[in-house]
């Protein structure tokens, strides 16, 4: 058995690791379903206003000892309809509103935390998360999360795609397009909030942005970006997790370097090919 | 063969206490091609909103098919204004004209959308009106603006549409496309009616039968001309000597037959004429 496989199946014998692996995995459908939607319908920075907002919920459960997750919850699915009703409302001030609602729950969650007697929580865990450290718990909650995803989108499928693909003639058809708005902001902010706790909010908007756009290039409709999307989110988890093991680096971060590195190989590479196409099509 | 489409009498509609449009009257008749000039911010969005009962005028009535809008929507087919922004979304061609057979009854959760045989067939049908046979599995960014633009108009086709409205088409399209986009829409069946919203003149040189300048009050000509007067309401009048005077004056010679004879309808400011000018 060659060098780095064996490794490999080593790194796999460890609880830790497989529990890693499959957070990665868990995490990296849910990321892909949404993250599809949420590049098409261009939402990517309502969704990173949304993943930062959330540390406002994590301080409130602290200084009020409520239980994090349902508090965390709740605070971020309120934040994003905040958001939604702004974006639909103010359409040419929604980037600042965002922006603002996005400061503004973090520090509020800094401040709160501060205040908090006995207790400091590290910030660094809710940016990068701490995806070798997932207990067999978060592992059913995430594949919960993932099943009712899978689920609603199916369901909503056809009405999601006209919406995503044109919101003017979905009005004009008499489709439910506030309704939509709000349904697909809060899919966004569950799974946010739901994979934060596992691999960190960095990470979580790296897998909503990335595996998508590289799916993008080469779909031929919404669901097979969004299974492409899935499938890159994985090799990136699963090359970023064994590289992680391999140097002994911080998982997160280098879960998305491997995607950033893909990301900007396969950009490059479209650019020389469109360029030397281009020159073909001259000469 | 003069059934009336569309009537709308005296409307208003007003944002925040602004008046977009005022005073506006027209009727339309079964398979009349009518061209809707206007300067961007004249109302013309709006008038089409008003139409498809999006927006409610605060004044007036707006009546399709003689019923309020919003219970004839189905009726509509609609092209709506930048359809085509979505440049790279993942969808192929038979996709997106298969949306237009989207049950209209739709609530969120009753809404159905199927392929069935009968709907891909009546898509194919659709392609084939717009000329775009055999690229039913394209990808839609592999096509040209205007290819683009018919596949959002097959899409409007599926619902069977005895009205076709469409806002400003040809934002996308290269100058020569355009001519052939209007074109294409004077061949569509003669009882299809179609109302096309643009601030491009070269729709003037498609086959409409009839006129309608909006900026903030509709004034309307029927038959396949543009004069100075409309022009003037286009784009304000000119002294001689600027650019824009020349032009206009240049332009309204071009259609002489029209400088000469002033309709009647004119004479009012806003007129609700009926029309002769059939397809």
């Amino acid at each position: 058995m060659p060098g780095p496989l064996q490794d490999l199946m080593h790194m796999l014998q460890f609880g830790f690791m497989q529990h890693a692996v499959l957070a990665g995995l868990l995490a990296s459908v849910a990321c892909g379903i949404v993250g599809s939607l949420v590049v098409v319908n261009r939402l990517v920075f309502l969704a990173g206003g949304v993943a930062h907002a959330a540390y406002g919920g994590v301080g409130l459960a602290f200084y009020l000892g409520l239980p994090v997750l349902p508090c965390t919850v709740g605070f971020s699915l309120g934040a994003s309809m905040l958001m939604a009703g702004v974006s639909l409302r103010y359409k040419e001030k929604a980037d600042t509103a965002i922006g603002v609602l996005w400061a503004a729950g973090m520090a509020f969650g800094i401040i709160l935390l501060d205040l908090t007697p006995g207790y400091n929580v590290d910030l660094m865990s809710f940016l990068f998360g701490s995806i070798l450290a997932v207990p067999v718990q978060d592992l059913w909650l995430m594949a919960a999360l993932d099943g009712i995803l899978i689920l609603v989108t199916s369901y909503f499928y056809p009405t999601l795609l006209l919406f995503s693909f044109d919101r003017e003639f979905a009005r004009a058809r008499g489709l439910a397009v506030t309704l939509l708005h709000c349904l697909l902001v809060g899919m966004t902010a569950l799974t946010v909030v739901m994979i934060i706790r596992v691999v960190g909010l960095i990470l979580v908007i790296a897998l909503l942005t990335i595996p998508p756009f590289m799916a993008q290039r080469r779909a031929r409709s919404l669901a097979r970006m969004m299974c492409m999307a899935i499938g890159w989110s994985c090799v990136f988890c699963l090359g970023g997790l064994a590289i992680s093991y391999q140097f002994d680096i911080t998982s997160g971060a280098s879960i998305i370097a491997v995607a950033s590195a893909c990301f900007f190989c396969v950009t490059g590479l479209d650019a020389v090919r469109n360029r030397l196409r281009a020159s073909g099509a001259r000469s | 063969m003069s059934e009336e489409i569309l009537s709308i009498s005296d409307l208003r509609f007003a944002y925040n206490g602004t008046p977009v449009l005022e005073d506006v009257s027209l009727t339309v008749n079964r398979g009349n091609y009518l061209a809707v000039l206007g300067p961007n911010g004249g109302g013309k969005t709006t008038l089409i909103k008003c139409i498809l009962g999006l927006l409610t005028p605060q004044q007036g009535s707006v009546r399709v098919f003689g019923e309020s809008p919003d219970r004839v929507r189905h009726r509509i087919g609609y092209v709506p204004q930048y359809a085509t922004a979505q440049e790279a979304f993942p969808i192929c061609v038979l996709d997106v004209v298969l949306m237009g057979a989207m049950n209209t009854a739709s609530t969120l959760f009753t809404s159905t959308w199927r392929r069935t045989r009968a709907n891909v067939e009546k898509a194919r049908h659709a392609l084939h009106m717009v000329g775009l046979d055999g690229h039913d599995q394209d990808n839609l960014r592999d096509l040209s603006g205007g290819q683009r633009q018919r596949v959002i108009v097959a899409r409007a086709l599926m619902g069977d549409p005895d009205l076709l409205l469409l806002d400003e088409p040809t934002a996308n399209i290269d100058p020569q496309g355009k001519f052939c986009f209007y074109e294409f829409l004077g061949s569509l069946p003669g009882t299809i009616t179609t109302i096309v919203v643009s601030h491009d003149l070269s729709i003037t040189a498609s086959p409409f039968t009839g006129i309608a300048i909006v900026n903030r009050s509709l004034r309307y000509a029927p038959g396949n001309t543009l004069n100075e007067e409309l022009l003037a309401m286009l784009y304000g009048t000119h002294e001689p000597t600027c650019p824009m005077g020349t032009f206009i004056s240049t332009v309204s010679g071009m259609f002489p037959a029209i400088a000469d004879v002033q309709p009647p309808e004119m004479e009012s400011d806003n007129a609700s004429a009926g029309r002769e000018g059939h397809r």
